[in-house]
C-alpha cells in the first residue's frame, strides 16, 4: 500500500490507537517477534493472519506487557507505554481476550465482567459493598446481555461451557470504556451461529472502538476487518486490504496448503 | 571492523561485573586470612584471631547447612516438593544416630546407622505420603506439616527432652594449628591460629558430598533425569525410565542426606527438641537465598548464611539475626526466584491450589444470629474457667486463623505470618504501654496505644506482603515461615527493645467504664465483641468490590491485570487488612496471657495458627473459630483423652486427617452432613 492511501485510510483520525516502532521479542535464543513496525488508527478494524507460530500471540502480549518487547517501542494514543506495567495500559483505554481462556473459576459471569469494569475505575479496591442499583452493575449486566450470557449471570465461571467461557472472555474486553482491543482468535471453537453472532457484535461496536482481530477463519476475518496484515516468523511479511488479501497468490497458498497453520 | 574488536568495545554484562567483584573479594579475604593485619584493622575487626575464626566458623557452619539443605533442594527440584519435615529427618537421623554409635561403641556405625535409617525413612515417606498426593503442592505441603508435628512430639516422647552429646572418636577430636598467623609476639615467637579438627572434616565431607551430587546431577543420564524433573515426566517415560522408582530414590537419597548431617552436626553440636525446627529453618533461608532446585545455588546460599550468622554473633550480636533476614529480602527483592534458581520453577502465577478452592459465599443469616446469641449466653451457666480458658482463648486464637484464612481462602496465599504479626501487636502494647517488667514501658494512655498497635501490625504484615507477593503458591509458605522465625529469634536475641528471653510481664487489660475487663466474664464479651466484628467486617467486605477482586486475583492474576488491576497493591492490601485483624487479636492476647515473650510467636505456635485453620475450613469466616475451639478444647482435655501430654500427636494427627479426607474441614464436614439431612438440597446462590 502507498503512503498515500494510508493517509487516506487514516484521514478522519488525527492520532493513532498504536505505534510500534521495530518491536521484537526473544524467549532464550528464539526471536518470537523481530522487527515490527506498524501504525494502526484510532477507531480501526485490523485483521492480523499468520500460521500458527507466527508470532500473532507474541505480538499481542507485546502490546499489553504481559511479556513485554525486549526491543523496540510502543505507543498508545500517542502516548510511549513501552515500559509501562500491563494495568496502566489497561487503565489508558486497551483491552484484549486469550486465545487460550484465562478467567476466574471462582466467581461469577456477572461478578468477572462487574470487576473488569470497576479494574479501569478509581473504586477498583473499594472495600463498599455495591448496591442492587449500582451503576457498574448495570453496565455489567448489560455486557453480559451483549454477549448472549443473560442465563448464566449468576453460573460460577468453572461451570460454563466452552462457548460461554469464549463469550466471557470477549465480555471481559468489552468491560470499563475500552478504547482499543486486542481479540486473541475470538472465534475458535465457537459453532456457525456463534461465529454469526461474533461477527455481528464485532460490527455493533462504537465506531470510536478500534481493534485487531487475530483470526484464522479467513470468512470471519475478512468480513470484520478493513485492513488486514500478514505474519511469518516473526515477521510482517505483506499488508493490504481484505479484498487484496483475498485475491492474494501467496495467502491462497497458504491457508489451502496447510488449512489451519 | 573485526569480530575481536567489537567484543572488546562491548560494556562488561552484568554477570562479568558480579565474577569480578566476587574474585576482587575473595582476593582480599584472602588476605585478611594469611596476610599480617595492620593495627588499624585489628583495631577496628577486634583482632585478627576473632574475624578469622568467625570466618573458619562461618565456613564449616556453611558445610553443614549446605549438608541438611542440599537434600532439601534436592527432593524440590525433582518433585516441587517442600518437604517441610526435612528437619525432622535431621533430628531423627541424630537420635538414631546417636543410639547406634551407643549400642555399638563406634561412633562410625553411627553415621552409617542414621544414614541409612532415614534413606529408608525418605522412601517411606516418598510411597506412603506423596505418590498419593501427586500434583498437589499445597497439600502436600500441609501434610509435610503435619507429619513435623507428629514426628516432633513422638521423639519427645521417646528421646525425652534432654540433650545429647556425642562421642567423637578421638581422630577426630581436639585441635589443630593451621598456618594462619594470628599474631607475632615481641619475641618474633609467631602465633598460629588453633581450630577444632572436627569441624575441618565436616566441611571437608560436605565438599566432597556436594561436589558428588553435582557430577551425579550434572554428568550421569540419571541425574539430567533427575533435573528434568516434574515438568518432563514425558520425557521421563519416554526414556523408559521407572519414574516412581527414580521418585523414591530421589527421597531416599534426600532422607539419607539428612540423616547423615543429623549425625554429623549434632556430633558438632548437640542433639535436642527444637533442632528439627532450627535445621529446617536454616534450609529454608538457605535455599530461598540459593534457589531452589539447584545443588550449586544451596552451596552459595549455605556460605552465605553460615558467614552471616557467625559474623553477626561476633560483631553485632543482638541483631545478628537481621543480617540473614537481610539476606534474604535483598535477594527475594533482586532475584524472586534466588540467586541460581530457576525463574520458572517459581511459579509466581499458579493455578490456584485444589484446598482452597471455592468459597461459600458468607452471609448474615438467622444461623448467624443463633449462633451470637449461644456464644453471648455462654457466661450463664459455664464456669469462669471455661469462659475464660477455653471461650475466650477460642476466639482469640479464631480471630489470628480468620486473618489467615482471609490471605489463603479469599486471596490464595497462605501466610505463616499472621501470628507474628498478632506478636508485633502484642509487643507493640508491652512497649508503648504500661508493663510489669521494669523495661520500657512508655506508658501511653489505652485510647493511643491500642490503636497505635493494631496499625502497627497492619504496617508490618503489608511489609510482609511485599516481601511475600514477589513469588507465590508454596513459596508463599517458606517465605512468610522464614520472617516469622526471624522475628522470633530477633525477639529473642534482642534486649533493648524486646527484652529478650523474658519478654515482658505484668500486662493486663485496663478497667475501663467501671468494668474490671481482666475478669472472666467482662474479658469473654470483649473477646465476643471483637470476634464478631472482625467476623461481621470479612462477610460484608467479602463481597465488596475488593473482596470480590481478591478472589478474582487468587484465581487468575494475569487476568487480573488485563482488566486493569496492579496484583501486587492488591494482594499487599490484603496483607494490611488481614494485619488490623490480626494487630487486634495481638492486643487481646498479650492482654489474655498477661504477657509476651518469644515464646508466643515461636515457629510451633505459628504452625498452630495453619493447623487451626486448616481443620477448620478455609471456605468460610467461620472456619476458623470452629478450628480454635476444637483446637483449644483438645489443648485444654487432652490428658484426659489420651492418658499423658501427647496434644501435638493428636492435632497433628487430626491435622494430616484433615488434609487427608476433607480439604474444605470441620466446616465441609458440617455443610455437607446439613446437606445431607435437610429435607431437599438447597441450590447454592
Ligand atoms: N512465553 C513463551 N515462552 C517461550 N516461547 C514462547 C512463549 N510464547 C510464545 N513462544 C514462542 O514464540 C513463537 C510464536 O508463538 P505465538 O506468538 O504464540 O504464535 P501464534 O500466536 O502466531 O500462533 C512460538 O515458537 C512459541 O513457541
Ligand atoms: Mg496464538
Amino acid at each position: 500500500m502507498s503512503a498515500n492511501e494510508a493517509a487516506q485510510r487514516l484521514s478522519n483520525s488525527s492520532v493513532y490507537a498504536l505505534e510500534l516502532e521495530a518491536v521484537g521479542r526473544r524467549f532464550g535464543a528464539l526471536e518470537a517477534l523481530a522487527d515490527v513496525t506498524l501504525k494502526v488508527g484510532a477507531g480501526e478494524r485490523r485483521a492480523i493472519l499468520g500460521s500458527n507460530g507466527a508470532g500473532k500471540t507474541t505480538l499481542f502480549n507485546a502490546i499489553t506487557g504481559d511479556f513485554p518487547p525486549t526491543s523496540g517501542r510502543i505507543r498508545f494514543f500517542g502516548e510511549d507505554v513501552t515500559e509501562f506495567p500491563v494495568e496502566e495500559r489497561i487503565r489508558r483505554g486497551l483491552r484484549r481476550t486469550y486465545q487460550v481462556s484465562q478467567l476466574f473459576g471462582g466467581l461469577s459471569v456477572l461478578d468477572s465482567i462487574f470487576v473488569a469494569c470497576r479494574g479501569v475505575s478509581r473504586s477498583r479496591l473499594s472495600l463498599l459493598r455495591p448496591g442492587a442499583r449500582d451503576a457498574t452493575f448495570a453496565q455489567a449486566r448489560n455486557i453480559a446481555h451483549l454477549t448472549h450470557l443473560d442465563d448464566v449471570m449468576e453460573t460460577p465461571v468453572a461451570a460454563l461451557s466452552h462457548g460461554q467461557q469464549r463469550q466471557l472472555e470477549i465480555a471481559l474486553a468489552l468491560s470499563g470504556a475500552p478504547r482499543f482491543i486486542l481479540f486473541d482468535e475470538p472465534a475458535a471453537g465457537l459453532s456457525p451461529t456463534e461465529r454469526r453472532d461474533l461477527v455481528a457484535l464485532l460490527g455493533a461496536l462504537p465506531a470510536h472502538i478500534g481493534y485487531i482481530i487475530i483470526e484464522h477463519d479467513l470468512d470471519v476475518a475478512l468480513r470484520v476487518s478493513t485492513y488486514v496484515t500478514m505474519m511469518h516468523n516473526g515477521r510482517i511479511f505483506k499488508e493490504g486490504l481484505p479484498s487484496e488479501i483475498e485475491e492474494d497468490d501467496e495467502v491462497q497458498a497458504l491457508y489451502l496448503g496447510a488449512a489451519h497453520g | 571492523m573485526t569480530l575481536a574488536t567489537t567484543h572488546t568495545a562491548q560494556a562488561p554484562s552484568a554477570r562479568q561485573i558480579a565474577t569480578g567483584l566476587g574474585l576482587l573479594a575473595a582476593a582480599i579475604l584472602l588476605w585478611m586470612i594469611f596476610g599480617i593485619w595492620p593495627e588499624w584493622l585489628s583495631a577496628a575487626l577486634q583482632g585478627k584471631k576473632a574475624f578469622v575464626s568467625a570466618i573458619l566458623d562461618g565456613v564449616t557452619l556453611a558445610g553443614l547447612y549446605f549438608l541438611v539443605a542440599s537434600g532439601f533442594t534436592l527432593v524440590f527440584g525433582l518433585m516441587r516438593n517442600v518437604n517441610l519435615a526435612h528437619g525432622s529427618l535431621y533430628l531423627l537421623g541424630a537420635y538414631v544416630g546417636y543410639d547406634f554409635a551407643n549400642w555399638t561403641g563406634n561412633w562410625w556405625f553411627g553415621v552409617l546407622g542414621g544414614t541409612i535409617a532415614l534413606a529408608g525413612v525418605g522412601a517411606l515417606l516418598q510411597i506412603l505420603v506423596f505418590q498419593r498426593l501427586a500434583g498437589d503442592e499445597l497439600r502436600q505441603t500441609l501434610v509435610t506439616i503435619g507429619i513435623s508435628i507428629v514426628a516432633a512430639d513422638l521423639m519427645l516422647a521417646v528421646w525425652g527432652g534432654k540433650t545429647y552429646q556425642f562421642e567423637i572418636p578421638a581422630s577426630l577430636d581436639g585441635a589443630i594449628s593451621l598456618p594462619i598467623v594470628t599474631a607475632i609476639r615481641s619475641n618474633g615467637h609467631v602465633i598460629f591460629l588453633r581450630f577444632p579438627f572436627y569441624r575441618l572434616v565436616v566441611l571437608a565431607a560436605s565438599v566432597i558430598i556436594g561436589v558428588g551430587l553435582w557430577l551425579g546431577l550434572n554428568r550421569t543420564r540419571v541425574g539430567m533425569m533427575i533435573r528434568a524433573g516434574v515438568d518432563d515426566r514425558v520425557m521421563l517415560s519416554a526414556a523408559a525410565v521407572n519414574v516412581r522408582l527414580l521418585f523414591v530414590g530421589v527421597f531416599a537419597i534426600g532422607g539419607a542426606l539428612a540423616g547423615f548431617s543429623g549425625v554429623v552436626g549434632g556430633s558438632a553440636l548437640s542433639v535436642a527438641p527444637g533442632e528439627d525446627v532450627r535445621y529446617l529453618m536454616a534450609s529454608l533461608v538457605v535455599v530461598i537465598v540459593g534457589g531452589m532446585g539447584s545443588i550449586t545455588g544451596a552451596a552459595i546460599g549455605a556460605l552465605l548464611i553460615g558467614l552471616a550468622e557467625q559474623l553477626g554473633l561476633v560483631y553485632f550480636p543482638t541483631y545478628g539475626v537481621v543480617l540473614t533476614f537481610a539476606i534474604m529480602v535483598v535477594t527475594l527483592a533482586l532475584r524472586p526466584q534466588g540467586i541460581l534458581g530457576n525463574a520458572r520453577l517459581r511459579a509466581a502465577d499458579p493455578p490456584r491450589a485444589a484446598s482452597v478452592n471455592d468459597i461459600v459465599t458468607a452471609e448474615f443469616n438467622p444461623a448467624t444470629a443463633a449462633l451470637l446469641f449461644a456464644l453471648i449466653l455462654i457466661p450463664a451457666f459455664a464456669s469462669p474457667f471455661l469462659v475464660y480458658q477455653v471461650c475466650a482463648q477460642a476466639l482469640i486464637l479464631g480471630l489470628i486463623a480468620l486473618s489467615l484464612m482471609i490471605l489463603a481462602g479469599y486471596g490464595g496465599m497462605v501466610s505463616l505470618a499472621q501470628l507474628t504479626v498478632a506478636g508485633v501487636a502484642g509487643y507493640a502494647v508491652a512497649i508503648l504501654g504500661p508493663n510489669g517488667a521494669g523495661v520500657l514501658g512508655l506508658n501511653w494512655p489505652l485510647w493511643l496505644y491500642v490503636p497505635a498497635a493494631i496499625l502497627i501490625a497492619g504496617a508490618v504484615n503489608a511489609v510482609i506482603g511485599v516481601i511475600a507477593v514477589r513469588t507465590a503458591g508454596i513459596y508463599t509458605i517458606m517465605i512468610t515461615l522464614a520472617v516469622g522465625a526471624a522475628f522470633f529469634f530477633l525477639a529473642q536475641q534482642n534486649y533493648s527493645l524486646f527484652n529478650g528471653h523474658s519478654g515482658f510481664r505484668g500486662i493486663a487489660p485496663p478497667d475501663l467504664f467501671g468494668v474490671s475487663w481482666r475478669l472472666p466474664t467482662p474479658f469473654y464479651y470483649l473477646c465476643l465483641g471483637v470476634a464478631a466484628l472482625a467476623y461481621a467486617a470479612v462477610v460484608y467486605a467479602s463481597r465488596s468490590t475488593f473482596g470480590r477482586a481478591l478472589v478474582g486475583t487468587r484465581d487468575n492474576p494475569r487476568r487480573m491485570r488485563a482488566v486493569g488491576y496492579s496484583v501486587t497493591s492488591l494482594r499487599v492490601s490484603a496483607y494490611f487488612l488481614a494485619g488490623l485483624i490480626a494487630g487486634a487479636a495481638g492486643v487481646l492476647l498479650v492482654w489474655f496471657n498477661g504477657r509476651i515473650s518469644p515464646g508466643t510467636v515461636s515457629v510451633s505456635e505459628m504452625i498452630g495458627v495453619l493447623v487451626i485453620s486448616v481443620i477448620g475450613g478455609l471456605r468460610h469466616p467461620i472456619g476458623p473459630f470452629l478450628g480454635a475451639a476444637l483446637y483449644v478444647l483438645l489443648k485444654t482435655f487432652a490428658i484426659d483423652l489420651v492418658g499423658a501430654d501427647r496434644f501435638n500427636t493428636l492435632i497433628g494427627a487430626i491435622f494430616l486427617a484433615v488434609v487427608f479426607v476433607s480439604p474444605d474441614g470441620l466446616f465441609g464436614l458440617w455443610r455437607r452432613a446439613a446437606q445431607a439431612s435437610a429435607p431437599k438440597p438447597l441450590a447454592e446462590p
